[in-house]
């Protein structure tokens, strides 16, 4: 079985090295973007089994890349978490109306991001 | 959020911000090795980083609890309410300090006549005012027993957390629930804190229509009592 992809978009370098390291050692391919625009594409090119997303990007910010990735063609099935930091609110029915899968405030618990993502790549291929 | 701060509670937003984005980061890397993602580790590498990892946990609390007075008195607190089950909560948290009980030699109970008290409230607000007295409760209780009482009352639901422990002294009981303040502790009786848990309670009660008091017998014990309106079956 070849191993589940998963595309990263988020600016915090730092952050995002260590969950590669998580979900690699859990399995997953991990492709990263830091930025929406290059997040696109390589949403295009990589074409994952799901996306998590920043909520707080640089230029394009989480909800409207939800949005646009929706609108996609060749990305609109791909499962999309979204996750916001604890002191921003989440906007529940933006993140609705973009059409964002889940969404997770971090700092997240490993446990519950990884049960999250293998629950959503598993509904992916059916 | 980089906007200039234009009053105390946004600078204490702005630094909560700025402090947990890294703070997050030192704990993602502390439970990488913890949770053996990057290889083996030995009993006493473990139990340094997990004496790291439950520090940063500390800091945020302080952190996350100075931002919740803040925004308490600046009436900032915005309250996420659903309709649950406070039984349920209330036999979680005591599921959670279970453990601590059974290492110190203490009863925990949970005292209800009540299968389920469905109440409309802010989970995980009222679950950390919860956590909160039964764990002010652990502190000062050395023998006998902690219990958490749920009843059902004309406006709403009582629940009274009841310890046999030392208990606090008449001059204290006026200054309870005031911020920064500090009562009671021991040497080696945990975390000393800022002083605000108690405050936080009373303003996440407050906010919610609710309230809490508490009575006292030096010697023999306290009983902390929160109501919350509604929650008819």
């Amino acid at each position: 079985m070849s191993k589940k992809k998963i595309l990263i978009i988020d600016d915090e370098k730092e952050m995002v090295q260590l969950e590669t390291m998580r979900l690699e050692a859990h399995g997953y391919e991990v492709v990263v973007a830091y930025e929406g625009e290059a997040g696109l594409a390589l949403a295009r090119t990589e074409k994952p089994d799901l996306i998590i997303v920043d909520i707080m990007l640089p230029k394009m910010d989480g909800y409207e890349l939800c949005r646009r990735l929706k609108l996609d063609a060749q990305c609109r099935l791909i499962p999309i978490v979204l996750v916001s930091a604890v002191d921003q609110k989440y906007d529940t029915n933006l993140g609705k109306k973009v059409g964002a899968h889940d969404y997770f405030t971090k700092p997240f618990e490993p446990t519950a991001l990884l049960a999250k993502i293998k629950e959503l790549t598993r509904k992916s291929t059916t | 959020m980089s906007e200039k701060p234009e009053s105390d509670l946004d600078l204490i937003l702005l630094l909560a911000h700025e402090l947990r984005a890294p703070l997050g980061i030192v704990k993602e890397s502390i439970s990488l090795v913890v949770d053996k993602v990057l290889g083996k580790t030995n009993d006493k590498q473990q139990l340094v980083l997990l004496t790291a990892r439950r520090n940063v946990d500390r800091i945020d609390r302080i952190i996350m609890n100075v931002v919740d007075i803040y925004k308490l008195e600046a009436g900032r607190l915005e309250l996420q309410k659903t309709s649950f089950d406070l039984m349920t909560a209330v036999r979680q948290v005591a599921g959670v300090f279970q453990p601590l009980a059974d290492g110190a030699g203490l009863q925990l109970k949970v005292v209800t006549s009540h299968e389920t008290l469905p109440v409309t409230a802010d989970k995980p607000r009222i679950t950390n005012v919860l956590s909160q007295l039964v764990g002010n409760a652990f502190k000062f209780t050395r023998k006998g027993r902690i219990e958490i009482v749920l009843k059902r009352n004309t406006d709403g639901v009582e629940c009274s957390v009841r310890d046999t422990g030392i208990g606090i002294a008449p001059e204290e009981m006026p200054k309870l629930f005031h911020k920064f303040e500090q009562f009671g502790w021991v040497p080696g009786g945990g975390e000393k804190g800022m002083g605000l848990g108690l405050a936080i309670c009373k303003g996440i009660l407050d906010i919610h229509r609710g309230t809490i008091s508490a009575e006292s017998q030096p010697g023999e014990g306290s009983t902390f009592t929160f109501t919350l309106p509604g929650g008819k079956s």
